[in-house]
């Protein structure tokens, strides 16, 4: 029986999110002026290859400083930016030419796709050689896991990106190959601990056949752990995604944070801060307040 | 008036529904690659290269340069004349001409467009290749198919001007969306690709008659990854490579030497330049090197420009004569040669100025050993690696030279902002073959005279020459007498190396053995410059 009072609860729940909520905002304000400052002070802002056009007259090439000097004030360029965003106005990408909203909008379909095959890919293989080899004990298996593991997380996503690229793989292989070292050490440390709690060691000494055990008494346990690793997995695909979209050629969020880096798109970087830092942090959120509920359940 | 234009329309939708004769392949879809995102369809914005490979198959034009013969052709001028002592030029425009909507060209078009051109406000390349200093620009339109424009001072090579400016129509609601050219836009998928349509009211015929373009539609995918577009021409997914690397090249000749050209020398060149701007951060003694002509010359001689064509560029190039190509054949200076790789003369030079070699090392007058950095942009092989062969050179008279690699933008931070750099190796692509274009790269006050920009006064006699030199071609309409003033300006860019013009870059391009009458040029739009003849293969249209 629950000894605490239901609407407690909801009060401490209620309060937990709001402070999430909190937590949220602040960190997306954080980032995004975190992001403003370093695109600001970095060599090249405010510049433009046309400035190198030798028809350009010299009117025009001022022109083309000017065009930038509401950018140059960094905090009244940043709050100036969040009262549009809070009118639905994301702003405007000189070095692609076109509103910021419309670019979002074009690019993350491809890069939704590309993160949620890469990530349902990266599971799959962090199970397949994860699970068998500490449920079943399979010595063998363990080993070659650790060997692939290791040889993939050695390589930078880039790396990864350029060796499956000349192979005539799939980029969503790509993102699956780079998130799959992490997710494969994390997810064995969990099993590994798992399975060596007392009850399962009971179970196995009773004879349980693996897959009950692995179900009832392994996975069950862990859920709040891989929940949060899911989360995890979100942030890692978006990193892996900006190499190897810039790569391959895939028009997607990540090759617009890669352009807009190059070209020094304060507002196009300032969006795309903002929403990773938001996307990371509710996807945190989320795990967490999945956690303790999963948790009682256990 | 509604009568006469519904009759035009009707009769233009006939002459767009004339079913194609026999002999002439027609059909088909057009495949290749853009190697940036197009940042705009407006013809009269286009600065980039990817919007000008747009404007070049979509937007109809007065005159235009042939790429192959470099001669002017009339487009939608059917005749010119200059008039009011070189000052203005008066168009007479081709009769029954229709945009892609569907709607008439006339004279009003043709000065709406040059109205909204020579906006103050629209800063745009085309726009100031006039010179014309915005407002006063006179347009008249004597009749429906007569066009006067004139400018308050003569401008050099005014014709070839109007090959850059894609007309627009007045009245269409599609706007700057409707088209004169062999095709309009028809689709564009941001970051992925731009589709065109065949324009169906295109004027052209070919010399049966027959309606052009062949093609149906042009699929331009973006894509800079330049590996993923030699596997796609090699599976057939692409038609034409238009600007291969000489690797590339060399593998695509051994797998299939049918598709590749070497179409000899580009416009495009290599070259570097010392930092001469008095701003500079430098050190006394460093900007007296960069400003002693021995040791530019001294430099120059030590750079082996036959070795940088032989391994960087795998034979596809050739030693830079100076600012204008081979491949430009009015301002080319045949006279002129490349500085002669020769080490002993470099160390003679030096000794000149004041340098002397003591064990391996090169110092100055006042011992300073001779070390300086070089700033090239990362990610571009070929230039990696023309420095890292300049630094070898260097180090065989004594010089130590620092390769830094920047990202693009930090370059032009260093070459226009701080001046926060020694030397510089950058590549020079000239749009125009006219020199006139050149004009903010010469004058000494200029922001694009890159080795010590924004000049009061000239800096030097030879700079006052040349700033001399270049207005004199700049207001001359007579062409020799501007070639006689460009060749000497030519010859002290040679005698002085303000710019060390190290190679010229083939043009290398990959065509599809499917794709019929192809004639590559070595001037951009390269191997599509005569899209509206291209046809493909019947096998290939069939898929």
């Amino acid at each position: 029986m629950n000894p605490r009072m239901p609407s407690t609860d909801a009060a401490r729940s209620r309060g937990r999110v709001g402070r999430a909520l909190l937590r949220i905002a602040a960190t997306a304000l954080a980032g995004g002026l975190l992001s403003a400052t370093m695109v600001r002070f970095s060599p090249g802002f405010g510049l433009d290859e046309n400035q190198l056009d030798a028809r350009l007259s010299r009117q025009s090439q001022q022109a083309v400083l000017r065009s930038h000097d509401q950018e140059r004030n960094l905090l009244r360029f940043y709050a100036a930016w969040w009262k549009h965003v809070l009118a639905g106005d994301l702003g405007f990408s000189q070095s692609l030419n076109r509103p910021i909203r419309e670019l979002l909008a074009d690019r993350a379909p491809a890069t939704i796709d590309l993160m949620l095959w890469g990530i349902a890919g990266a599971w799959m293989l962090a199970i397949v050689f994860s699970v068998p080899a500490v449920v079943r004990r399979l010595r063998r298996l363990a080993a070659l896991s650790s060997v692939l593991s290791g040889m993939t997380a050695s390589l930078p996503a880039a790396g990864i990106a350029i060796l499956l690229f000349r192979l005539g793989g799939s980029a969503k292989w790509m993102i699956a190959l780079v998130l799959f070292p992490r997710l494969y050490q994390y997810l064995r440390n969990v099993l590994l601990q798992a399975s060596g709690m007392p009850h399962v060691l009971l179970a196995r000494a009773k004879g349980l056949r693996w897959q009950p055990m692995l179900l009832r008494h392994v996975l069950l346990p862990v859920r709040p752990q891989l929940i949060a690793l899911v989360a995890v997995s979100i942030n890692m695909a978006f990193g892996a995604a900006v190499a190897i979209e810039a790569i391959c050629d895939i028009p997607g969020l990540g090759q617009l944070a890669w352009k807009a880096a190059a070209a020094r798109d304060l507002p196009v970087l300032v969006v795309l801060t903002v929403m990773i830092a938001l996307v990371t942090q509710m996807s945190n959120l989320v795990a967490d307040l999945c956690t303790p509920a999963l948790r009682s359940q256990s | 008036m509604k009568r006469s234009l519904a009759v035009f329309g009707l009769v233009c939708s006939a002459v767009a529904a004339v079913p194609p004769g026999p002999g002439a392949q027609y059909g088909g879809e057009l495949r290749f690659c853009l190697y940036s995102e197009p940042k705009t369809f407006n013809p009269l914005l286009v600065a980039d290269t990817s919007s000008e490979a747009i404007r070049y198959m979509t937007a109809g034009v007065l005159i235009r340069v042939n790429r192959q013969t470099q001669e002017l052709q009339p487009e939608l001028a059917a005749s010119w004349r200059m008039v009011s002592q070189g000052r203005g030029i008066a168009f007479k425009l081709r009769p029954n001409v229709t945009f892609s909507d569907g709607t008439a060209f006339s004279a009003e078009d043709v000065a709406y467009t040059m109205r909204t051109l020579f906006d103050p406000n629209l800063h745009a390349p085309t726009a100031d290749s006039f010179h014309a200093g915005g407002t006063s620009v006179k347009i008249e339109t004597p009749a429906a198919d007569e066009v006067t424009l004139t400018f308050p001072t003569p401008v050099a090579g005014l014709e070839r001007l109007f090959d850059q400016v894609g007309i627009l129509s007045s009245k269409s609601r599609k706007k700057e969306m409707a088209s004169l050219g062999p095709f309009y836009v028809a689709q564009y998928k941001p970051g992925s690709e731009v589709d065109l349509l065949r324009n169906p009211y295109y004027w052209k015929r070919d010399a049966q008659g027959l309606r052009l373009p062949r093609i149906d539609s042009v699929r331009l995918y973006i894509q800079q990854n330049r590996d993923m577009e030699l596997i796609r021409f090699q599976r057939g997914e692409l038609d034409i490579v238009n600007a291969v690397s000489p690797e590339i090249f060399d593998q695509l000749q051994a797998r299939m030497p049918a598709a590749v050209r070497d179409l000899g020398p580009s416009l495009e060149s290599e070259m570097m330049w010392f930092n001469q701007s008095p701003k500079a951060p430098l050190p006394a003694y460093k900007k007296q090197w960069f400003q002693s002509r021995e040791f530019r010359r001294a430099i120059s001689a030590a750079v082996n420009r036959e070795d940088l064509c032989r391994l960087v560029y795998r034979g596809h190039a050739r030693p830079a004569e100076g600012p204008i190509s081979p491949a430009n054949r009015f301002w080319f200076d045949a006279g002129l040669k490349p500085h002669p790789y020769d080490p002993k003369e470099a160390l003679d030079r030096l000794r000149k100025a004041g340098f002397r070699l003591r064990d391996g090392q090169l110092y100055d007058a006042q011992s300073h050993a001779v070390e300086f950095s070089i700033v090239t942009n990362a990610g571009n092989q070929a230039r990696e690696m023309l420095a890292q062969m300049i630094q070898q050179d260097l180090k065989a008279i004594g010089i130590r030279l620092n390769v830094v690699k920047l990202d693009y933008s930090a370059i032009i931070d260093r070459i226009s902002q701080s001046f926060d750099y020694e030397s510089c190796l950058l590549g020079l692509t000239n749009v125009d073959l006219d020199p006139d274009a050149q004009m903010n790269v010469w004058l000494s006050s200029a922001g694009n005279h890159q080795w010590n920009p924004n000049q009061v006064s000239p800096a030097t006699p030879w700079e006052a020459e040349i700033d001399r030199l270049m207005q004199a071609q700049g207001s001359e309409l007579n062409p020799a007498k501007r070639k006689a003033y460009f060749d000497k300006v030519q010859e002290i860019v040679s005698q002085e190396v303000p710019f060390l013009y190290l190679v010229t870059r083939n043009a290398l391009v990959a065509v599809s053995p499917s794709l019929q009458n192809a004639n590559p040029s070595v001037l951009r739009p390269q191997a599509v410059w005569n899209i509206e003849m291209l046809a493909l293969a019947p096998e290939v249209v069939k898929k």
